[in-house]
């Protein structure tokens, strides 16, 4: 469907409406003035103009929104409103047929209204709801006219200066106060129903939505009011002094109404005037996040996202975190800025600016392309260090998984060949004592005693390369078995039993290690206590001894690995070590 | 004193199977892991059974899992649990969980011929063993106002002997003093533990390492 074409029809169409809403203008001012039965001084002063002025007004102020916004139909609507608003003017000429034509529309201005309402201020019916509603008000007006017209016969009635009406059928008068009746009390329930759809999509409108449809709302509800009036009268329960009071209040009301809708189609004129303001502050944005609230701000959308475009055609957001920009239909709209050919960044917002003015998010984007290729740099590089983050965690695992192959090669291999070795020794030192041989059994028993050594620095060995009780029982076994192990007196307060993530419980078994490695090494401690708790999502571990202090994580300490490794796992590690008063390991590990 | 053996390496297998047929055990099976242990078990029940404590299919305490079957199928068959390392938590969650009849020693120990075979009559009678150094640990563990810093030196080398699963003769023996002394030391030693004597030899371990407090 061409899209262009279809507007350059409809704008023709749009000044043909307002063209013959001139002329019926026009004639109603002319038949005012004319009409023997109308040409009071009340009514040429204050009714007529009124009248005319509400209809030109939304003749006008229709043209102004079509001509602003070709695609949007709110424009045609008003304009029609402004048409079919004269179409009493029709009853006042003196022919059967254009009296009773004119009678039978008299209140089609209200349908279109509905209408209005109901498609505001997006122009089309958006889903069932709205499509339901248009098709009630639609059948309640064929409803009206056919029901009513034919069965009303004035004459039979007693009016003696009524004209005959041509499209009565005989025999059908007596079911006209019914039909009047059902018809009238449809108007009442339709006027809910719009109203009712109104302001659900009011509810669940977008900010700058919404911001567009408040004048239109407040507009709305005297004219509610004075329809509620009309009704109240209809039945008696309003006299007629007080109606003659409100109808020149309804008719200004609708005077009021057309500028509550173009109020709300200048807001998007607003909106670029926040874009300049936007421009305006541009120069001052200091940080990221301020970069975002600024656009959304101008934009009127707080729901407002930037991606940032990799060199690889990737997206990532202001932390540098891979984002999937939303698809087609997912109810968010994308706008891609671009900078020399090249995406830059995308600004993922609500389809809804984009309803009110296609160009206000390319318009700010494009103000903003500098401060995005800033930001979009400073997003590759948090991009690039988060790939080095998880590069350094795979060599990480990679290690550890190397480390656990490595020891279980050694458990498997030479520690069993070793063991089996001081079997046959023993067997052989046994052979040697049966045949009395005093030196080979003393031979022997030196193999063996270097045999035992031997396992039991390969154990020491295996055990530093990877604890197998940590994988068999978790921290809390590990850290026992390090305890029992070191020189100095340690005491293993808190441990969690919760088993963690493979990294993470090596993570703290090895900081522990080469703290207690340390203690023993170099601070003539009496006693050091171990302590492993979790607190939310990280463990804390804590080993503090009473010793010297003065330790500090420099060259040749293990803890600058510890450090490094703690910091791969996105945690901390700090050692406070004041001269004679202990030192402190302290490590922050998340674990969730 | 009939023996089956189960361990994943061949040549640990075969090494101890010689060291105990010349010893005068009889081995009657050996088995690659704790599945094969079993089916052995199910043909010929032997009196104690040595296992490997990491064995197929996941390497960490395999020997942990079918000691417990084993005692839940043959409640008074012994069973030897042989570690590489040092697993204290574990050997405390052996001996203090199981109410039968069960050993931990690490398996460069048993390159000493009279330990294993020591270890091995004592589980057929029913008794229990620990590895000297898994005792020597647990009454190292540092705790504030241990019960233990009031016992003797003499006294804390009885409870040593006694946590390895050793009875009164056979500690007097190694001592080279009286059965009567070493009584009269139990005494000291359970009063100042505030712990009740029993004649019953496993009960005694237990109570010694529940009282050390294990893990």
């Amino acid at each position: 469907m061409n899209f262009a074409g279809l507007s350059v029809k409809q704008q023709h169409v749009h000044v043909a409406v307002v063209v013959a809403g001139i002329v019926a203008g026009l004639f109603g001012i002319l038949a005012a003035a004319i009409n023997p039965y109308n040409a009071t001084w009340v009514n040429l002063v204050v009714y007529t103009p009124i009248e005319v002025a509400v209809g030109w007004s939304f003749l006008f102020v229709g043209l102004i929104a079509g001509r602003r916004r070709p695609e949007n139909r709110v424009g045609l609507l008003m304009s029609i409103f402004g048409l079919i608003w004269f179409a009493y003017v029709l009853s006042w000429i003196q022919s059967p047929v254009l009296y009773y034509l004119g009678d039978a529309f008299r209140w089609a201005f209200l349908v279109v209204l509905g209408h209005l309402y109901i498609v505001y201020p997006r122009g089309r019916p958006a889903g069932k709801l709205e499509r339901g509603a248009l098709a009630a008000i639609y059948v309640w007006f064929a409803f009206a006219v056919l029901s009513e017209t034919p069965t009303n016969d004035p004459i039979s009635q007693g009016c003696r200066q009524c004209l005959p009406n041509p499209f009565f059928i005989p025999g059908t008068a007596w079911l006209n106060p019914a039909t009047t009746a059902i018809s009238q009390a449809g108007i009442t329930l339709l006027a809910f129903a719009v109203l009712g759809v109104f302001f659900w999509h009011w509810r669940q409108a977008s900010a700058p939505v919404r911001r567009a449809m408040t004048p239109a709302a407040w507009a709305a509800l005297p004219v509610l009011g004075v329809v509620i009036a009309l009704q109240l009268e209809a039945r008696g329960l309003l006299s007629a002094q007080v109606l003659a009071v409100l109808m020149p209040i309804e008719w200004l009301t609708y005077a009021v109404l057309p500028v509550g809708l173009l109020v709300g189609v200048l807001r998007t004129r607003l909106g670029r005037a926040a874009v300049t303001d936007f421009v305006i502050e541009l120069n001052r944005i200091p940080t990221r996040t301020s970069l975002r609230d600024s656009l959304a701000r101008a934009l009127g959308d707080p729901s407002l996202e930037l991606a940032f475009a990799l060199p690889g055609g990737e997206y990532v957001d202001m932390l540098g975190a891979t984002m999937i920009l939303p698809s087609p239909g997912s109810g968010r709209a994308v706008t891609s800025i671009e900078s020399a050919g090249r995406p830059l960044a995308a600004l993922i917002h609500d389809p809804a600016i984009d309803e009110e003015d296609p160009e206000l998010v390319a318009a700010a984007g494009s103000a903003a392309r500098l401060a995005l290729e800033n930001e979009r740099l400073q997003a590759e590089v948090r991009a690039s260090l988060e790939e080095v983050r998880a590069s350094r965690a795979r060599i990480l695992e990679a290690a550890d998984a190397e480390r656990k192959r490595l020891e279980r090669d050694i458990h498997d291999g030479a520690q069993q060949r070793l063991v089996a070795l001081g079997l046959a020794l023993r067997m052989a030192r046994d052979q040697a004592a049966t045949h009395a041989d005093e030196a080979l059994v003393k031979d022997l028993d030196g193999a063996t005693s270097q045999l035992k050594q031997a396992l039991s620095e390969l154990r020491d060995l295996a055990q530093g390369i990877h604890p197998a009780v940590l994988s068999r029982a978790g921290i809390g076994a590990a850290l026992r078995v390090l305890a029992e192990l070191s020189p100095i007196p340690v005491e293993v307060k808190d441990v969690p039993t919760a088993r963690y993530p493979e990294s993470v419980e090596a993570a703290v078994y090895f900081v522990v290690s080469e703290a207690l490695t340390n203690t023993a090494k170099h601070s003539g401690a009496g006693r050091v206590e171990v302590s492993v708790r979790q607190q939310d999502d990280r463990l804390l571990v804590d080993v503090r001894d009473d010793g010297l202090g003065g330790a500090a994580a420099g060259n040749g300490s293990g803890l600058i690995g510890m450090a490094d490794r703690v910091s791969v796992l996105g945690g901390k590690l700090e050692i406070a070590s004041p001269s004679a008063a202990g030192t402190l390991v302290h490590a922050e590990i998340p674990c969730g | 004193m009939r023996v089956t053996v189960a361990d994943d390496s061949a040549l640990f297998r075969s090494g101890l199977v010689r060291l105990l047929r010349e010893a005068g055990v009889a081995v009657m099976g050996e088995a690659r892991d704790g599945k094969e242990l079993l089916n052995l078990l199910s043909n010929e029940q032997p009196d104690v059974v040595i296992v490997d404590i990491r064995m197929p299919p996941t390497h960490t305490d395999e020997g942990l899992t079918t000691a417990r079957e084993i005692h839940r199928r043959w409640p008074d068959m012994g069973v030897l649990v042989l570690s590489t390392y040092v697993d204290t938590d574990f050997a405390t969650e052996l001996i203090t969980r199981t109410q039968r009849s069960v050993g931990y020693l690490l398996k460069d120990r048993v390159q000493d011929t009279d330990e294993l075979l020591d270890a091995l009559k004592r589980l057929e009678r029913g008794g229990s063993v620990l590895d000297p150094e898994v005792v020597a640990r647990l009454m190292g563990r540092r705790r504030t106002q241990s019960p233990l810093e009031q016992l003797s030196d003499r006294e804390r080398e009885i409870l040593a002997l006694m946590a390895q699963g050793r009875s009164n003769q056979a500690i007097s023996e190694r001592l080279h003093v009286s059965e009567r002394t070493v009584e009269s030391h139990v005494g000291s030693i359970f009063s100042k533990l505030g712990l009740e004597p029993t004649p019953d030899d496993h009960r005694r371990v237990m109570a010694v390492l529940l009282h050390l407090g294990g893990p």
